[in-house]
């Protein structure tokens, strides 16, 4: 495993983490009807994101020094582009999903606008971190 | 249409050096031994100035190493 990759599987762990333990949170007593006006919730999450964030970039600036070679960074840029098409997927599958589950109702609790911006802010660095790991196993990338 | 790819004598070329290790080979290429892997599996095509770089650190010529292989369908 080279550098790049093990640099990959910090951020998926980091990122993997952040987004379940906010799911939880999010979900958790009474869920999107009652996130809103939930201060406990809100701070929970505020303070998970900033940790996360803390402990993220952190990693990256410890390890922007690694050693990469022209593979890698392919391999980064080709990451770059997967992990922005995930993130337009995932908010184009989840605001037609919330339309469809809401539809009937006529409007959406507004915690939801929390939940696409918090998880949007980690969807993205995950996705990166998984393409790497994929790309790096398939290599199929040219110099 | 002419489809084309690389061949390369990367593996090879090493071990007439003296067996030379992919780790060696990375180092005075400074890439990584997984490229010099992928290379060597044919996964991977090299920039020109890795590939000039490769066959510097193989005293080879860059003929020598690499050949284009073009397949007219």
């Amino acid at each position: 495993m080279t550098r790049s990759e093990k640099r990959a599987l910090a951020g998926l762990l980091i990122c993997g983490t952040v987004l379940i333990f906010f799911t939880l949170i999010f979900f958790s007593r009474g869920g999107a009807e009652t996130y809103i006006d939930d201060t406990f919730r809100k701070a929970a999450s505020a303070s998970l994101f900033g940790a996360g964030y803390m402990i993220y970039f952190t990693m990256i600036l410890r390890t922007r020094q690694t050693p990469c070679d022209e593979r890698d960074e392919a391999v980064s840029t080709r990451a770059g582009l997967s992990a922005l098409t995930i993130v337009l997927l995932y908010t184009y599958i989840l605001s037609i999903s919330l339309y469809e589950i809401y539809r009937s109702a006529g409007s959406l609790p507004v915690s939801w606008m929390w939940f696409i911006g918090y998880s949007n802010s980690f969807v993205g660095p995950a996705a990166h971190s998984i393409s790497t790991l994929i790309l790096h196993r398939r290599a199929g990338n040219d110099g | 249409m002419a489809k084309a790819f690389i061949r390369n004598r990367v593996r090879k070329s090493r071990f007439e050096k003296g067996e030379m290790t992919q780790q060696e080979l990375a180092d005075l290429c400074g890439c990584t031994r997984q490229t010099v892997i992928m290379l060597e599996q044919g996964k991977y095509v090299p920039s020109l100035s890795l590939a000039f770089m490769i066959a510097k650190a193989l005293e080879s010529s860059i003929e020598d190493i690499f050949e284009y292989i073009s397949e007219t369908r």
